[in-house]
């Protein structure tokens, strides 16, 4: 009853595709940093995508496939050289800075930091899993590794970003006219850690 | 001192919570700030031209 391999016809695949490209641009930004790498990977991510539909199966999840595609082709085109450009800070702060709410822009600047510091495998997980709204099952299948791999890797990763977040002071909270419920809630924060530390 | 205790732990634990709500959606943030943006011309223009290159009603290679 079931085709082995059932397709999508072309012009459903563009359609779902181009709506793709978005995130095709997200998670490529978070691999390789720099906004322009970044797009000229999701580019080829998407052209590749293209020129691979007819190994895609209708019914599945075409945003988990074209980020397994993505992945493959910055890792396997030591892409990953390019993140270095990308820990430029001022850099990183001029793109996260968005100008509609600027105190913001220091938690997530914050943020990227801690998630630079992660292990490249961490990293992903994380992004795909946190924020790309994957499933484990499908980070799993981007990724090449076992579901337990990629939930342990998520909470591992979980785990470091906040430590890194409560060590380092770079705006987490902000800096200027912190309110007094925050400051509430980060003194009830350092005295979770601790009492937390002494559990263990 | 066992009240205090739990109480202490029950706060520990809504604190933690906290912290992971805020930063699944910090992470998301990130994630959106990109797919929020206007896509670049480029895309859809390319994306176009390979769909017109690889004509459909052409099984044949010889074009």
């Amino acid at each position: 009853m079931s085709e082995p391999n059932e397709r999508l016809d072309d012009t459903a695949f563009k359609q779902e595709l181009a709506g793709l490209i978005p995130h095709l641009r997200a998670f490529a930004r978070s691999l390789c940093g720099d906004a322009t790498l970044a797009d000229d990977l999701a580019q080829d991510a998407m052209l590749k995508a293209w020129h691979a539909r007819e190994s895609f199966q209708a019914g599945t999840n075409m945003k988990a496939w074209a980020f397994t595609i993505l992945r493959n082709i910055f890792y396997s085109e030591k892409r990953r050289s390019w993140r270095r450009s990308s820990l430029d800070p001022e850099v990183a702060e001029a793109t996260l800075v968005s100008p509609a709410n600027p105190g913001d822009g220091l938690d997530l600047l914050a943020l990227r930091n801690a998630l630079n510091l992660l292990p490249d495998d961490q990293r992903e997980a994380l992004i795909l899993v946190g924020a790309g709204g994957l499933a484990y099952e499908e980070a799993a299948e981007v990724c090449g590794c076992a579901v337990g791999t990629i939930k342990s890797r998520v909470s591992r990763a979980r785990k470091a970003v906040m430590e890194l977040l409560d060590n380092n002071e770079i705006g987490f909270s902000g800096d200027s006219g912190i309110r007094a419920s925050e400051a509430f809630d980060d003194i009830m924060g350092q005295a979770a850690a601790i009492s937390s530390a002494h559990e263990s | 001192m066992d009240d205090k205790k739990t109480g202490g732990r029950k706060v520990a634990d809504t604190e933690r919570k906290r912290r992971g709500d805020r930063l699944g959606e910090q992470l998301r943030r990130l994630y959106d700030d990109v797919t929020h943006e206007n896509v670049p011309d480029d895309f859809l223009r390319l994306l176009e031209e390979a769909d017109r290159s690889h004509s459909p009603d052409s099984h044949n290679k010889s074009s």
